[in-house]
């Protein structure tokens, strides 16, 4: 579904993208993790078109998609959240995914009817919000959300944009344990209906939800498999898992 | 919800019976005052469009004020006094104008897009000096009020004074419109995070360069009745003070809501009123230096401005 084919970006003389290969398959839930600084946000970044790489390609459903930009690249079904909450915090919840339903239902240039009260809209966008468990914080501006809240209301968001893809920038970050553990069982219920790039510190959410893992260090992937073959790679543990033990 | 729709009855009610009033109070001088604030209320209203919705900080709105009645004098010089054709003309030269100038400069962002915008008004400003034929640096003397047939009569003060009235109301409620439709909510949504907004799938350009035409036209428009209201035009109206004084009134009214440049019109233009009459010469030659700690006050104590104080988020 998605193809990526010796990706390299360097900013300087940091070379922050080294010559990815990386292949996401229908279904899958893929994660990307490595330490500090191996470069996870800049690549996952030239996946939604926030960046555009020095050279490689990215092949999305067999269209290369390497120089599109981000709307376009979301309008074909690749949505992203980011590492930092990244919402409208002066809407409600509710405008917030509805906001995201509109993006994709047509264009835009619809000046007279009331969208607030559009039934095209707020219905899916009411329906997204319980799926992720925030129904009853619709009407809530998103600035008074609790932190939690906005990272599941941006994943939300991700998902009312109906993708075919959804990039996941570390949606644990800054979560506490039980938001954290609500965030993982959500997840994993979409496991095999939504294909997703989740890219995470957290272990036990790597090794609970992913089918497959690739390791990311100094902008390689030094390894990609499942996760019983990241645990026994030699390599990885050298280079990552060490790093914690 | 209830409070405010309150208020808006009262106060178009007031504005309504301020002409009989004001003729019956000896004082007919207020309607030419007011109707003043309604003219340039509409031009407030237009740049809250871009300014307060869509941050878009355009310090070149002046421009189509300046273009909007230069359209109407120009052709009363060459005789076509016809209302409907100059206003349409003042309107849709601002809006081409506004359509070329937004282009350019919504491909900017930040501080370019302050600069660029004020360069192209600045341009537009000298353009209007280098016109000895309409002239030039001391303007034109509007050769007649434009004219409706027998239908309205602009020369009649009070007349003149409601259709400004009913324009400006107009202006207030499609804007209102606007904002809240889906073209308004991917103009808002660019303005809170633009990073969200293209990354759920808008490209903001688009619709940033419709909202800022369509600011330009209804801004052109009150150009073409504030040349009807001075009868004289001069190229001073598209001078980068002109566009301050524009963002001033939002700013100071609260940008982003429906009230707040009517509310700052009117502030601005009553307090320079009352300044430039204040019996201390010092205060009336220095109205601006009085005026200016205003806006910080208003910045400082009220988030939107003077309309904040009856601001609820209703998001």
């Amino acid at each position: 579904m998605l193809e990526v084919r010796s990706l390299t970006k360097s900013f300087g003389a940091l070379k922050a993208s080294d010559g990815i290969d990386f292949e996401v398959r229908e279904g899958e839930t893929h994660a990307v993790i490595g330490p500090n600084g191996a470069g996870k946000t800049t690549f996952i970044s030239q996946l939604a078109g926030n960046l555009i790489p020095d050279s490689g390609t990215v092949r999305f459903s067999g269209e290369d998609i390497t120089r599109l930009p981000a709307p376009q690249r979301a309008r074909r079904g690749l949505a992203r959240s980011f590492q930092i909450t990244s919402i409208y915090k002066e809407f409600s919840a509710l405008t917030n995914v509805a906001l995201a339903v509109q993006a994709h239902a047509g264009h835009s240039f619809r000046f007279w009817k009331d969208a607030r009260h559009d039934n095209e809209l707020v219905i899916p966008a009411k329906k997204v919000l319980e799926d992720v468990g925030l129904g009853h914080r619709a009407h809530v501006l998103a600035a008074d959300l609790a932190h939690g809240e906005q990272r599941q209301l941006e994943v939300a968001m991700v998902l009312a944009t109906r993708p075919r893809l959804m990039l996941l920038d570390e949606p644990m970050a800054g979560m506490g344990i039980e938001e954290s553990q609500r965030m993982i069982a959500f997840l994993s219920g979409l496991k095999h209906k939504q294909t997703i790039v989740l890219v995470e510190h957290d272990m036990d959410a790597v090794f609970r939800l992913a089918d497959r893992i690739s390791v990311l260090v100094y902008g390689r992937v030094i390894a990609t498999g499942s996760p019983e073959e990241i645990r026994g790679n030699a390599e990885v543990r050298k280079a990552y898992l060490g790093e914690d033990a | 919800m209830k409070t405010r729709l309150i208020l808006w009855t009262v106060t178009v009610a007031l504005l309504v019976a301020l002409p009989p009033l004001a003729q019956a109070a000896g004082q007919p001088f207020y309607i030419d005052l007011v109707r003043r604030m309604l003219i340039l209320s509409i031009a407030a209203v237009s740049l809250n469009l871009i300014l307060g919705y869509g941050g878009l900080v355009s310090f070149g709105h002046a421009a189509y004020l300046g273009l909007g009645a230069y359209s109407v004098g120009i052709l009363a010089f060459y005789g076509i006094t016809s209302g409907p054709l100059q206003w349409l003309v003042a309107m849709g030269v601002s809006a081409a104008v506004a359509a070329v100038i937004g282009a350019v400069c919504i491909r900017t962002s930040g501080i370019f897009f302050i600069m660029i915008t004020l360069a192209f008004t600045q341009m537009l400003y000298y353009l209007g000096i280098s016109l000895e034929e309409f002239g030039g640096d001391d303007g034109m003397r509007l050769k007649a009020r434009s004219q409706f047939g027998g239908l309205i009569n602009l020369s009649d003060s009070v007349t003149f004074y409601y259709v400004s009235l009913a324009i400006l109301l107009l202006a207030v409620l499609l804007v209102y419109r606007i904002v809240n439709s889906r073209f308004g909510m991917v103009l808002r949504a660019a303005k809170s995070n633009e990073a969200r907004s293209r990354a759920i799938g808008f490209s903001p350009y688009p619709y940033r360069l419709v909202a800022f035409v369509i600011a330009g036209a209804m801004c052109g428009l009150a150009g073409a009745l504030y040349a009807n209201h001075t009868n004289y035009i001069t190229p001073g109206l598209m001078s980068w003070h002109q566009s301050g004084e524009l963002m001033f009134m939002v700013i100071l009214g609260g940008m982003a809501t429906t009230a707040g440049p009517i509310i700052g019109t009117f502030a601005f233009l009553i307090l320079e009123e009352i300044l430039k009459a204040a019996p201390i010469a010092f205060v009336k030659e220095h109205w601006q230096m009085f005026l200016g700690p205003l806006l910080l006050l208003s910045v400082i104590f009220f988030r939107r401005g003077l309309a904040g104080i009856f601001y609820r988020p209703d998001a």
